[in-house]
């Protein structure tokens, strides 16, 4: 079992933590399609993710999508403060039998699972004296194994959304 | 053309903005046997009808030439006059300028102008004359290229002109400007002329002083004016200009290029009678623009850049016959709440033209005398475009045998007074903790200034702000004793009771598969909880002896401890700072049940109801006819109030 030592552990985790915010909000804010984001895109994952919005939960990603629609126009979300940590260095859950460079994967810490808050802004209109709250956002990353593969379809994601909990403060 | 009449009828019956009826008459746009000419009838048709003046198009006039046929004719002096005037207040001072510069360029006037430079008049005896021998060289031009064709004669037409020092600056179309270029050495007045292309980047220069002649042609329209302010309504009377018999005697709307400047003009004028934005909206709430012939407003676009915060404004009595003619309008007059358009063949054209007028016009409540919305239902429709944030429900607690409440009961008991006990219950070799600060979060603009951050600045671990790897490697703190030495760094706190104070929390929980075996047996990991905390404490900085209060957001993952020892452990808690803000109270706000279409459209029923007074029945039958639109279903609602039978309203109690 060959471990991501600490330092490829803060860098690799950082680094997925930061790419994915800038995506996923740039995502929302756009209101682009969100599905790819979630494991439940993947077909190694036999559960849909937990997504629990302002205390409900919230069953698909499509669903998601609907009610930041129904905020209406010019809703924007904008991130003030971002950290994360790995939950389990060398993830297992939904890995297929045998994990394409398992060892190089694991060393390189692309196996991690990782949990990432984010806290921040969302601008309710335009200008200046839009109204904004506050929001705190925690999200846990998996490992997508479709992007781990020999020949990985382009564009795929490499980690995914298995648990969200968003609250607007 | 059957709203011709039918405008006359409707503006007698009613009394537009509250203006005494006019003398003067309205449109008389002469049409049909009794037209004799068209030279002094303000003919604002839209540029498209125009541009091309053809050899055979345009025979009789040329740059404000008199015809000498019909109508009362205004002295070559005078029209001049009112031409110079017309370009001092266009190019002149910043109030004109600025009236006019939405128009320039795109009324076909200056764009696609070939500009020559003609050097000779000054020497020539011609400069002896009244304005200088301008007008003189000009018509001089004119006639001779006009006649310098050999084949079909063809009438050269000088569409600007302007005079810097020595030379005089002539625009032409691109045809026209050839014919003159070609009396390059001609002889006028004794001098021969020097015609040559100007360079392209000519800007008339807007240094001209106003001569005698300009400031009483400007006192004139000033008085013009005035006659046509009635105080007392705060009305404007535009209406019918070109039927002004003074108006008409300067000269002013003798052809449409004419009454185009003339009504730029007037609007600079306006402008200038008043010091301040203010002053001018208090003194003017209504403009009558009725019979003027105006199919576009493109031609009296100015209205809106002088009186952006005009309440009510008369158009009827024109030529508009669609939206497009209205266009330049649109987004413009944000606050105008009156407009009528009797008597524009729009009427007859398009039958939506009222529900465009109320989508163009925000503040739009009043149509042709008839109430379309009253000022509450636009508020309220305006409310109701508003971004709604998405509703915020209680605690969404999913927990697992009470572990992750019991875990909150103790946790904030233990860090306000025990941090090294805590640590050492429930942190272990593997348990990470950072903390955040975010330093520019919002914040109540009624609580005290917000608490210092140099206590955690050195810490913190925001991503968004700490880019090193070295940093963000020091600022993880991993192990009971990084964790402890921090920790008793940090300042003091104490977080309010969660029993007895829970709606200063928000707190959710859920399972969460996959976490790390710390026992090493499960190859696939074991359940844990995910747990996000809300909240508020008190600090004491024991460093710099301040007190108050933070914000806080603090997310554990807590997993199956050792066993042996506690039977869970903290695998990770972030703690993320702001400044203090209250949180929502999510305990008492109840969640609104979701809405679906039955009970959307039965509160929308219950809503027009309540706000024409109908009863559900005719509510229902109202909103159902207009695809359940509950603007349009006000507009028809307004529109057909009259007809409506008695039974339709709910009786009055």
């Amino acid at each position: 079992m060959p471990l991501p030592d600490a330092d490829t552990e803060v860098r690799v985790s950082s680094e997925a933590a930061e790419i994915f915010v800038n995506n996923y909000y740039q995502a929302i804010n756009s209101k682009a399609k969100l599905e790819t984001f979630y494991i439940n895109s993947s077909t190694r994952y036999s559960i849909p993710a937990d997504i629990s919005i302002n205390g409900s939960v919230v069953p698909t990603p499509a669903e998601y999508s609907k009610l930041l629609e129904s905020q209406g126009e010019n809703v924007l979300y904008e991130i003030e403060s971002l950290d994360t940590h790995i939950i389990n260095p060398s993830f297992q859950y939904g890995a297929p039998d045998t994990v394409y460079e398992s060892e190089k994967n694991e060393k390189s810490g692309r196996r991690m699972s990782i949990v990432v808050t984010t806290m921040g802004k969302v601008r309710f209109g335009k200008g200046r004296e839009a109204p904004q709250k506050m929001f705190n956002e925690t999200f846990v990353l998996v490992p997508n194994w479709d992007a781990m593969a020999r020949n990985p379809a382009r564009g795929l994601k490499r980690w995914l959304i298995m648990s969200q909990n968003f609250r607007a403060l | 053309m059957a709203p011709r009449g039918k405008a006359q009828s409707t503006r007698e019956a009613r009394n537009p903005l509250g203006a005494k009826s006019s003398s003067r008459g309205g449109i008389q746009k002469r049409r049909g046997p009794t037209r004799v000419d068209t030279d002094g009838d303000l003919d604002m048709d839209g540029p498209s009808k125009r541009p091309n003046r053809g050899p055979t198009t345009e025979t009789s006039g040329g740059r404000g030439r008199p015809s000498g046929r019909g109508g009362p004719q205004p002295s070559r002096g005078a029209a001049k006059v009112a031409q110079i005037v017309m370009k001092q207040l266009g190019g002149g001072s910043d109030l004109a300028s600025r009236v006019s510069r939405p128009n320039r360029g795109r009324g076909g006037q200056i764009e696609g102008l070939t500009w020559l430079r003609v050097r000779g008049l000054k020497q020539s005896k011609a400069a002896s004359n009244s304005d200088g021998g301008l007008s003189d060289l000009l018509s001089f031009l004119e006639r001779k290229a006009s006649s310098l064709g050999t084949g079909r004669k063809r009438h050269i037409t000088i569409r600007k002109s302007h005079r810097a020092g020595e030379f005089v600056f002539v625009g032409a179309n691109k045809e026209d400007a050839e014919e003159l270029l070609k009396l390059n050495t001609f002889t006028f007045a004794g001098v021969q002329l020097e015609v040559v292309e100007s360079n392209g980047d000519f800007e008339p220069s807007s240094k001209a002083t106003e001569s005698p002649e300009t400031a009483e042609l400007r006192a004139k329209l000033q008085s013009i004016l005035s006659q046509r302010y009635i105080g007392e309504n705060k009305l404007l009377k535009l209406d019918a200009l070109a039927s002004d018999p003074e108006l008409v005697t300067l000269g002013m709307f003798e052809n449409r290029e004419r009454a185009l400047k003339t009504f730029k003009g007037l609007m600079a004028i306006c402008d200038g009678l008043f010091k301040t934005a203010q002053e001018k909206k208090d003194a003017i709430h209504s403009i009558s623009l009725a019979n003027n012939s105006i199919d576009n407003v493109i031609q009296v676009e100015s209205v809106a850049v002088s009186f952006p915060q005009l309440k009510n404004l008369d158009m009827s009595g024109n030529q508009v016959s669609n939206m497009d003619g209205l266009q330049r309008w649109k987004g413009k007059f944000k606050e105008l709440e009156t407009i009528y358009m009797t008597g524009n063949p729009i009427e007859g054209t398009d039958v939506n033209y009222k529900t465009t007028l109320l989508e163009w016009f925000p503040k739009l409540q009043n149509i042709n005398g008839v109430e379309l919305r009253t000022a509450q239902q636009i508020a309220e429709q305006e409310a109701a475009r508003l971004p709604k944030p998405i509703p915020q429900s209680g605690p969404d607690f999913r927990d697992v045998n009470g572990i992750g409440e019991q875990f909150l009961l103790d946790f904030f008991i233990a860090y306000d007074t025990n941090r090294e006990g805590l640590i050492s219950r429930l942190y272990d070799a593997g348990s990470q903790f950072s903390l955040a600060v975010d330093a520019v979060s919002v914040r109540d603009p009624n609580a005290p200034p917000p608490l210092p951050w140099a206590a955690y600045i050195k810490s913190s671990r925001n991503l968004m702000k700490i880019n090193s790897h070295h940093a963000r490697s020091q600022r993880l703190f991993k192990g009971q004793a990084a964790i402890n030495d921090l920790w008793k760094e940090l300042p003091m706190t104490k977080h309010p009771n969660m029993k007895e104070e829970l709606s200063k929390y928000i707190m959710d929980c859920h399972p969460l598969p996959g976490l790390a075996d710390p026992t090493g047996q499960s190859q696939l990991g074991v359940d844990g909880l995910i747990l996000a905390v809300h909240g508020e404490f008190e600090e004491y900085d024991q460093k710099s002896g301040t007190t108050g209060k933070r914000s806080f957001s603090r997310t554990f993952v807590l997993g199956p401890g050792l066993s042996g020892t506690a039977p869970i452990r903290v695998v990770s808690d972030m703690l993320s700072l702001r400044a203090y803000s209250p949180l929502p109270n999510v305990f008492v706000a109840p969640s609104p049940a979701p809405v679906d279409a039955a009970n959307q459209h039965q509160a929308m029923i219950a809503e027009l109801s309540k706000q024409t007074g109908m009863v559900p029945q005719y509510s229902e039958m109202c909103l159902s006819q207009v695809d359940w639109d509950f603007g349009r279903a006000l507009v028809i609602f307004n529109e057909k109030k009259a007809q409506l039978p008695p039974e339709a309203f709910a009786s009055a109690v």
